[in-house]
């Protein structure tokens, strides 16, 4: 009986090429023949583009120049609704906004050309906040600015107002947030009209940046090839975005007959591509005497940008987690995603629930100040548990229990004690000390109906060597999908790790499993492989061919037999809904998730009333993700997670000036560095969930939604400032400490 | 990288003599540094004047 | 559009062994290892000098490569990732990195890894708050530094320290 290697922290799959400087990311490929490619971006967020100039003194013939013009096929680069243009054709509707390409051999001389094309534009009113953009004081897309509009009831909330005890209302808000892969955007397109389109590039999604090339080029899907190379990071920012810059390489590539890279700087990457989208959130919560609510009334609203791209979806997310994991009975949401002349917001890591998460965690500290209870009591009083409905009406049908994760949390890092000892001291400091936490959830797997329209699929072949190839569309970009699936694939066939291939995803031999993103690859795409694996090895023992009691050599020769024999040993599964999944899309109700991830994060600050510095000193993260396939990874998900959410709360700042981030410089956007993370500690309740493989659930964006709340809940709990909005920064809280008390942040 | 840099000159005299010397057949021409990490930044960034630089 | 100026020959030392490579004067070091030598394990993360990713040692110090002229590489002695490792033996460091999780998408690593190298030269046994310090030029967004700081109290704890 082989021993078990869930649970282990077997080394990453593909981990030497990474230690070693081996492994090949996009801009360590070259071509023969190669040229570069550039970007000549709007200057102006709004208004019609009346003529572009090519300045004297640059060789133009030696360029390949593309303009909307060029387009084999048509503009727009697909996601939901197709309103975003792959080049924008007569007006521009964002800063940075792209509008000619160019492509030399000599990216020096490629660079001095791009500073001498000019994009004259007769400039249009633009909007660049939720205010004007509610307010109509311009319509710039649709014909309310409105992309996308949620609303979710559960009981009768008007109702409940009258017989209350309390009514607490309150605002917040959170800013754009950049991803900053430290990898920057970048691929590689070879194209032409005979032989198809190739790209390889730093991506997420293969298979979003092959639906976008199809209308693009005018293609049929199987001259479109999509290649992942190593991913330097991506939380998103690598989700949706990619399909832009590759039609943008494959134009060139198309135009010029040579092979094309286009490698973004940093600082064009900063300013034109997706950041987080910023939202106001507000809320309205009646309870009763003891402390239950009564009802929650939430209103959310976040800025998509100038294109609608995903803001459906993110709102989405935001909109079902924004009443957290408690027991309401009358629930009302009411959220919407608007446009303004800034380039679109996109999919970060939690995608719409840290915003909601913020505003909920932030707001029930100061309900349970207003109630007169202590923030953990409020919380005890009115979590969720097994058999409850939560706001979408989902019935938890999950051993959940918040109480523990939050005894654990405050145990590991004794909260009451220093919660005690900085109210006793804070009075004689000029640095004060704060604690406070963040219960929340986070629904892993696409939305509702959102897995049984993906239909993704997953294959485990043998191959005529006697080894078993993985192959799926997922991509590892550092949360290591490849380790996961070879522990998953090993453990279900009874062989060693080492035994198992990972397939570069390449669509040409890859299915479509999906995004890599929602924190679904383990929990979906994990369950295809675990599937795909045992449907390969009943095939083998049904054949005869592998033995009572095999070991991993015994495997091999069997698979190597069968192939012999009877040829290709493959075995592909695709996803099916459970039976028992049921979600409505009109009335937004329903078993919004599949499983959800449970947690309480707790944070400690110190605050220097002298600088208005904020330090987190330590930070405690309880979760119960179901079964924990590999530790490091998983514990690694956590720490990195964190990290990013400290700097969602205190340090990354997008500075906008007429709708141009203008801080584009890692020197002017600050994110945590190894002097700003605080020790982590990491705790996982192991509750094995049925449906996972092995009893997984997702982990990857659940970081995001606790830590700025917990965080800034501290930062409250040191000061006595009410913050309202994230990213505190020292300006904002230094007038606010001088103001006193009751101020806002 | 947002700078022309085939126009951009270094060189490094050997020793002060040969520096001066230089700046002194070449009036308003070279303009002296030391480390040059500040002036890398301002390169990249665009920012950078076109002129003959002397590393010291 | 100006002239361009000649390029230079530059002779330099990397990874113990002799090597020239034509460049412009203000070309960066980054590129000439990246492009003229096909060292590609050296990483461009934000041409500016913030992160690290590009960092290499020149003459025993850690320095950003994209903030190098290429003229100063000449008579250099450069260590890159890719002489890190001996004969194909990783060095402890990196041994360290792959069972401690210290990387997971790995563009940051092989400037983390010189860091790492050049902290353990300068600290055999540093302290935690040495370690953030060292390797404070160095910026990674997906670890959160953690399991970073575990594979580097690992190295040296281990008795292969680097050379």
């Amino acid at each position: 009986m082989k021993e078990s290697v869930i649970g282990k922290s077997i080394l990453r799959k593909e981990g030497r090429g990474k230690v070693t400087g081996s492994a090949c990311y996009i801009d360590d490929l070259n071509f023969p023949e190669m040229l570069y490619g550039t970007t000549v971006r709007s200057p102006l967020a709004r208004g019609r583009i009346r003529a572009i100039h090519f300045d004297e003194g640059i060789p133009w013939d030696q360029f390949t120049i593309v303009t909307a013009k060029d387009i084999p096929g048509q503009n727009y680069v697909a996601l939901i609704v197709n309103d975003q243009p792959c080049l924008a054709d007569r007006v521009v509707n964002h800063a940075e906004e792209a509008v000619v390409l160019l492509a030399h051999p000599d990216k020096y001389l490629l660079e001095e050309a791009r500073r001498n094309v000019g994009i004259e534009i007769d400039p249009l009113p633009a909007i660049f906040t939720i205010e004007d953009s509610l307010a109509k004081k311009e319509i710039i897309w649709g014909e309310d600015n409105i992309f996308k509009c949620y609303e979710v009831n559960k009981g009768d909330v008007d109702s409940a107002w009258a017989g209350a005890a309390f009514v607490v209302e309150g605002e917040y808000e959170t800013g754009a947030q950049e991803q900053l892969y430290i990898e920057p955007q970048g691929v590689i397109a070879r194209a032409g009209p005979s032989e198809g389109i190739t790209v390889w590039g730093s991506l997420q999604c293969p298979y979003y940046v092959h639906k976008a090339l199809t209308p693009i080029f005018g293609l049929p899907k199987d001259r479109v090839r999509v290649i992942q190379t190593e991913t330097g990071g991506g939380f998103g920012g690598k989700e949706e975005y990619p399909s832009m810059i590759a039609a943008h390489a494959g134009l060139l590539a198309w135009k010029s007959g040579k092979p094309v890279k286009m490698i973004y700087d940093r600082a064009e990457d900063m300013v034109a591509t997706t950041k987080r989208h910023p939202s106001r959130t507000r809320h309205r919560t009646a309870l009763r005497r003891d402390g239950k609510f009564l009802a929650m009334d939430i209103d959310l609203t976040m800025d998509g940008g100038a294109y609608e791209t995903l803001s459906p979806v993110v709102l989405s997310r935001g909109t079902i987690h924004a009443a957290g994991p408690y027991h309401c009975p009358n629930v009302r949401i009411r959220s919407r995603a608007v446009a303004t002349n800034v380039p679109p917001h996109g999919a970060f890591r939690g995608f719409g629930a840290p915003q909601s998460v913020f505003a909920l965690e932030r707001h029930l500290d100061r309900v349970a100040a207003a109630v007169g209870l202590a923030p953990d009591e409020l919380r005890r009083r009115n979590f969720i548990h097994e058999g409850q409905t939560l706001a979408v009406s989902q019935v938890v049908r999950e051993k959940v229990d918040m109480d523990r994760l939050l005894d654990r949390a405050f145990e590991a890092s004794s909260y009451h004690q220093k919660r005690e000892r900085f109210e006793r001291e804070n009075p004689h400091s000029t640095v004060k000390k704060g604690i406070g936490f963040a219960a929340f959830l986070h629904g892993a797997g696409f939305t509702g109906s959102g897995e049984e329209y993906l239909a993704s699929e997953a294959i485990v072949e043998a191959t005529p060597e006697g080894m078993v190839r993985v192959l799926a569309g997922s991509t590892e970009m550092g949360q290591g999908a490849n380790t996961v699936f070879t522990q998953v694939a090993a453990e279900t066939l009874g062989i060693d790790c080492g035994q198992i291939e990972i397939l570069r995803p390449d669509t040409a031999y890859v299915p479509n499993s999906g995004p890599t993103v929602a924190s679904r690859t383990t929990m979906i795409v994990g369950g295809l492989v675990e599937s795909a694996a045992r449907q390969l090895q009943e095939a083998l023992i049904h054949s005869g061919l592998l033995k009572q009691g095999y070991d991993s050599e015994g495997f091999a020769d069997a698979c190597r037999q069968y192939i012999a024999e009877f040829g290709p040993l493959t075995s592909l599964v695709k996803y099916k809904q459970p039976a028992d999944i049921h979600w409505d899309d009109q009335r937004y109700q329903g078993d919004a998730y599949g499983a959800y991830g449970w947690a309480v994060y707790l944070a400690e600050v110190s605050v220097d009333t002298r600088t208005a510095e904020v330090r987190v000193d330590h930070f405690t993260a309880v979760q119960e993700v179901g079964t924990i396939v590999n530790p490091t990874l998983a514990a690694g998900q956590v720490e990195g997670g964190v990290a990013q959410g400290i700097g969602f709360a205190v340090y990354e700042n997008v500075v906008w000036k007429d709708g141009r981030m203008i801080n584009g410089q890692m020197t002017n956007y600050i994110m945590p560095t190894s002097m700003d993370v605080p020790p982590i500690r990491v705790i996982f309740e192991e509750v094995p969930y049925g449906r996972g493989p092995r009893g997984a659930k997702g982990i990857g964006e659940l970081p995001l939604d606790g830590t700025a709340p917990a965080v800034a809940n501290a930062i409250a709990h040191a000061t006595g400032v009410d913050i309202r909005r994230i990213p505190v920064l020292p300006e904002a809280l230094i007038e606010a400490m001088e103001a006193g008390d009751l101020a806002h942040a | 990288m947002r700078a022309y840099v085939p126009a951009y000159e270094i060189q490094a005299p050997p020793d002060l003599p040969a520096a001066l010397d230089r700046m002194a057949r070449e009036p308003h021409t070279w303009k002296p540094f030391a480390g040059g990490t500040d002036l890398m930044v301002l390169l990249e960034a665009g920012k950078l004047p076109h002129r003959r630089y002397l590393s010291i | 559009m100006p002239e361009p100026v000649r390029k230079i020959r530059v002779h330099c030392t990397v990874n113990g062994g002799p090597v020239a490579f034509e460049a412009y004067p203000m070309s960066r070091l980054l590129d000439a290892l990246r492009e003229e030598l096909k060292l590609t394990g050296t990483k461009e993360g934000c041409g500016e000098g913030e992160c690290g990713a590009c960092a290499v040692e020149m003459n025993g110090d850690l320095v950003n490569s994209c903030l190098v002229p290429a003229l100063h590489a000449e008579g250099a002695n450069i260590r890159t990732i890719e002489g890190v490792a001996r004969a194909g033996v990783l060095d402890a460091l990196q041994q360290s990195f792959l069972e401690h999780g210290g990387a997971q998408c790995g563009i940051c690593t092989p400037g983390m890894i010189l860091a790492a190298v050049n902290l353990l030269e300068r600290h055999p046994q540093p302290t935690e708050l040495q370690i953030r310090e060292g390797l404070a030029g160095n910026l990674c967004r997906c670890t959160g530094y953690i399991k970073i700081f575990e594979s580097v109290l690992d190295a040296y704890r281990k008795q292969g320290l680097p050379r």
